[in-house]
């Protein structure tokens, strides 16, 4: 299987020098826990980072500050010259509607909209008219193949359909950040590994960077980068392979 | 600059949603979000529907009193009538009122005789009755049709020629006539008119119905609110999650709010057709509504500008509702739904509210009754105070009960939820609480207006006896009858109804002296007027006067009627005497005294004829006897079709507040009703929220019958104080509502406890209705989190 990876990594040497995203000295509290202590991370464009840890040490805080959906205590995060600890909640709902996508492990489709209408949904929300939302929406269930489903409920697919509907939806904006967090811990080994390779390879080709959240090395051998967070701190693994 | 300018890269602008797309986006989602959505659609439907209907209602009630203002206007006969009478000719009518009553209905009747062919036509009259006939109105109809009021057939023993049309009537269950009868003269009582109709009175500005309108709207519209509250709330889980959701794709709040607001449209949009519905159907079945004389359902027809404006309203109280259910929720991209902070709630806006209410409410007192700035102050100000109770009502539950943590287990886990809930379970019945207080204000506003227009006269035939104090005969009823009973002596006749122990007829007329005393004329033969009166002896001609000052050759000017030349009659030489004399049946009135009587002889000359005087029958009537008023009635209506009786003894209340009064229990218990129904959902609602706090204290070996019992105190202890402050404010409103439309202050204890218990049953009701749902909430199934 890494061999079959390696060819699809980005060569570390071709990144751009000037990181897309960097956080650094992130602080995060929850009550008197700590979920991040002193936590560091940059992204280029482009690049597949996997943030690895054991459960509770703080690699969902992180991915979360990073996104901008919690406020770190101290630190910054900037992306593309912009401070997100100190972005409005306008400021953010843009970037999360433009420029980043989101792959959780469940629960993140609309119960009440079919496939096609949840891919299109960040779209519509962008402004796009209806037709031509779900007309994009329908390409990228088309790439992500899972095209049958797309007039149907997620209540009636399959986890790993559901998995690769919600990763369309994650890129239907063409979104230069994909977060994803655990994306495949809800699907057994065969379907989750179809589902990474499809966000992954989809990923690439459309030039998005994606942070991974997983526990699993078999998922984070996709990336092109490991870093590993253990209570609350980072640790810079550097490239795969 | 943007973050998406700031990294120079070109993409699409960072275009928002527009607000129509959001609605759009939430109206789908409301109508495609499965099961629970639909029915939250529904709900919400339903009590948009309930809400536009009574608006509606209540819109169309400018309307109602304006048009039956109209009809009554249109039949105007006596107000009309000129003075002095016009000549008799081919337009002209005779007619003589002769209103009277049926077991407490009144009964609108004219004796009418037409003068020429073109007589004027009474509207909703097709053709004017000639002698013993009748034209009578549908629901007098009805009961002459019906053998168990044969008393009445015996009444109105005429031909019946035809009914009287809408248009002549007030409403469909007014009792009327209008009876032929070619006796009928200017000299015998009756008015000579040309046309019917004149201006209308302005009906809609009585300051009673006016306070009805307002406290009866604000009451219905308030448990519509409560069951709104609830019908958002459904399902409220669910779509939180999903706005989350929305949240995480990059909808921002305003666009969260957007589409939430959406999500109630269908339901608004359902519910307005529905109200409509609700509305154009119920119309017919207004006239089946027993209220007073009734109303036709083709007057309910809302006013033209607070008709269109339900339909503004309405949505934007929806909205309205739907905005605040979301107060205090923040959603938030990860899903997380935070209720801001528990707060302990503050007193003094709450009071603030509350005197405000009062504050407005005393402003009326000093304002013209009934007048522009009269309702507005009334309305809002009961607004203010009724909303007021309710926001002191999470202030008292938290104050009494936040901080307790005594008794069982199941009171501890009542008294900690509702602690934690933030005043949630006390907001959610205090739709009750405005019922039980605006159903008590109404309750005291009625018994008021009862007590008021009865304290005059007595609630049963024996009290009338004490109150009227009648002389040592005892005559306690008298009759009028204008063209003289037919058919022999009437006191016979009379004497032979059951009940009745004596009677005695007369002639009699008020008259007039030169220094303008009134006094009263009585004419009878020599036996009558012993009975009168204590005479020392009596023949044929002679004149007796209780007047000193009365002397022989002096000019009595008699009759006086409003409409006709008054006639003079010189008094002979009256014999003055002292003894006792026999009581007028009612001494209210002047000419009811028995100091200035004067008691003639029909050969004395008194010209009563030409005084239009009307022949007397005096009674003395055992009260005990059953149906003893209507008997005489039809007795009496057999002697002279134009009688005219008075029963100092009857309930002279308005029997349309009686109608009312029973309407009010039924329409509070129709609020409560449909609150019990907002109660169940967002008791449904709350349980299916707790399922895993359920499952899980049920694993642990928590008891259902504990976990039951603090549902039931959850719910009972905010109910058991909301109550007591609903009476208290109710009764305290009543109070205040009397004295704005200066009325005694009274209330009946026994309506006010069947309104409070029912606020009370309600709940329990609400409670049992949740049982099924909360036993399910404590299967080990609620355990899996997916």
């Amino acid at each position: 299987m890494r061999t079959g990876l390696t060819d699809r990594r980005t060569d570390p040497g071709r990144l751009p020098s000037e990181p897309l995203l960097t956080a650094s000295g992130l602080r995060r509290s929850f009550g008197r826990t700590s979920a991040l202590v002193d936590a560091s991370l940059s992204l280029h464009p482009g690049e597949i980072v996997a943030v690895m840890g054991p459960s509770g040490s703080g690699k969902s805080t992180l991915l979360h500050c990073l996104a901008g959906l919690v406020r770190p205590d101290e630190g910054r995060i900037d992306y593309a010259g912009t401070d997100l600890t100190q972005a409005s909640d306008t400021e953010l709902s843009t970037l999360r509607r433009t420029e980043f996508g989101f792959l959780f492990q469940f629960g993140q489709l609309v119960p009440e909209l079919t496939c096609v209408e949840n891919v299109a949904l960040p779209l519509r929300l962008g402004g796009t008219p209806r037709r031509r939302a779900e007309r994009t929406a329908l390409r990228w269930l088309e790439r992500l193949d899972v095209a049958d489903v797309a007039r149907k409920s997620p209540g009636t697919c399959s986890g790993g359909q559901n998995q690769r509907v919600a990763a369309a939806r994650a890129l239907v904006t063409s979104p230069r950040v994909v977060f994803a967090d655990e994306p495949t811990g809800a699907l057994d080994s065969l379907n989750g590994e179809r589902v990474i390779r499809m966000l992954t390879d989809t990923a690439r080709e459309n030039g998005a960077a994606v942070v991974l959240v997983t526990h699993e090395p078999r998922v984070a051998a996709y990336a092109d980068r490991e870093v590993v967070v253990r209570d609350g701190r980072t640790r810079d693994l550097g490239g795969l392979g | 600059m943007s973050p998406r300018e700031r990294t120079g890269r070109k993409v699409l602008a960072p275009r928002r949603s527009s607000l129509l797309g959001d609605l759009r986006l939430g109206a789908g989602l409301a109508l495609r979000g499965g099961r629970e959505s639909l029915l939250r659609t529904l709900l919400s439907a339903l009590g948009v529907g309930v809400a536009t209907a009574t608006l509606l209602l209540a819109a169309s009630l400018p309307t109602i009193l304006e048009h039956r203002d109209e009809r009554s206007a249109a039949r105007m006969d006596y107000e009309v009538a000129e003075y002095p009478p016009p000549e008799a000719g081919n337009d002209t009518l005779v007619f003589r009122i002769a209103d009277t009553d049926y077991r407490g209905d009144p009964i609108f009747g004219r004796i009418v005789r037409a003068e020429g062919p073109d007589a004027p036509l009474p509207p909703g009259v097709d053709a004017l009755p000639a002698h013993d006939e009748v034209v009578v109105s549908p629901a007098l109809a009805a009961l002459l049709n019906d053998p168990e009021h044969e008393v009445l057939q015996r009444r109105y023993d005429h031909t019946i020629i035809g009914r009287i049309g809408p248009e002549g009537l007030e409403g469909p269950h007014e009792l009327a006539f209008y009876l032929g009868n070619e006796e009928l003269t200017l000299n015998t009582a009756g008015n000579r008119i040309t046309g019917y109709g004149g201006d209308t009175n302005g009906g809609a500005d009585d300051p009673v119905i006016l306070l009805l309108g307002i406290v009866g709207t604000v009451v219905m519209l308030t448990p519509v609110v409560v069951f709104l509250r609830a019908a958002v709330r459904f399902g409220g889980e669910q779509r939180d999650r999903r706005l989350a959701a929305l949240r995480l794709m990059g909808a921002d709040r305003r666009a969260i709010r957007r589409v939430a607001a959406g999500e109630t449209l269908p339901g608004i949009a359902l519910g307005l057709l529905l109200g409509a519905g609700f509305h154009h159907a119920g119309r017919p079945l207004v006239e089946m509504v027993p209220l007073s004389t009734g109303v036709y359902g083709a007057d309910v027809v809302p006013h033209p500008v607070l008709g269109p404006l339900v339909f503004v309203a309405v949505p934007l109280l929806a909205l309205w509702v739907v905005i605040t259910s979301l107060r205090g929720v923040v959603i938030e991209p990860l899903g997380t739904v935070r209720r801001a902070e528990r707060r302990n709630p503050r007193l003094w806006w709450r009071l603030t509210l509350f005197a405000l209410g009062i504050g407005l409410i005393v402003g009326a007192l000093r304002t013209p009754l009934g007048k522009g700035l009269w309702v507005v102050l009334v309305a809002v100000g009961l607004l203010t105070t009724l909303f007021g109770v309710t926001a002191v009502l999470p202030w008292l539950v938290d104050r009494l009960f936040g901080r307790s943590s005594q008794g069982p287990l199941s009171l501890q886990l009542a008294l900690r939820r509702l602690g934690a809930s933030d005043g949630g379970p006390a907001r959610a019945i205090s739709g009750i609480v405005v019922t039980v207080a605006g159903a008590i204000a109404l309750q005291s506003l009625f018994t008021g207006v009862e007590t008021a227009t009865t304290v005059e006269h007595a609630d049963t035939l024996e009290e009338a006896y004490e109150q009227q104090a009648f002389g040592e005969a005892g005559y306690n009823l008298e009759a009028e009858l204008r063209l003289g009973a037919s058919g022999g002596d009437p006191t016979r006749r009379l004497e032979e109804v059951p009940g009745v122990e004596a009677a005695l007829a007369f002639i009699g007329t008020p008259g007039l002296t030169d220094d303008g005393t009134m006094l009263s004329v009585r004419v009878a033969d020599c036996p009558t007027l012993m009975r009168l009166a204590d005479l020392p002896s009596c023949s044929p001609g002679d004149v007796f006067s209780a007047v000193p000052e009365l002397e022989q050759g002096a000019n009595l000017v008699l009759g006086g009627g409003e409409h006709r030349s008054p006639v003079v009659w010189e008094v002979p030489a009256p014999i003055p005497f002292e003894g006792t004399l026999v009581e007028h049946p009612s001494r209210s009135s002047i000419d009811h005294s028995a100091e200035n009587v004067v008691l003639a002889t029909p050969e004395a000359a008194v010209p009563t004829e030409d005084a239009e005087a009307g022949e007397r029958l005096w009674l003395r009537v055992d009260p005990s006897v059953p149906g003893v008023q209507e008997e005489l009635r039809a007795t009496v209506a057999g002697l002279d079709p134009t009688y005219r009786m008075s029963f100092p003894m009857t309930i002279e209340y308005d029997p349309a507040l009686s109608g009312m009064r029973t309407m009010l229990i039924g329409g509070a218990l129709a609020c409560l009703a449909m609150i019990t129904a907002g109660l169940l959902v967002g008791a449904v609602e709350q349980i299916r929220e707790r399922k895993r706090v359920h499952a899980v204290l049920t694993a642990f070996g928590t008891r259902r019958r504990t976990l039951v019992a603090s549902v039931l105190w959850q719910s009972a202890l905010p109910v058991l104080v909301g109550v007591v402050l609903a009476t208290a404010a109710g009764l305290g409103l009543g109070a205040m509502l009397l004295d704005l439309v200066h009325l005694p202050v009274s209330f009946d204890p026994l309506d006010v406890l069947f309104i409070a218990g029912a606020g009370i049953g309600m709940v329990l009701l609400t409670t049992l209705a949740a049982l099924p749902a909360l036993l399910r909430s404590m299967r080990p199934e609620g355990l899996r989190w997916e």
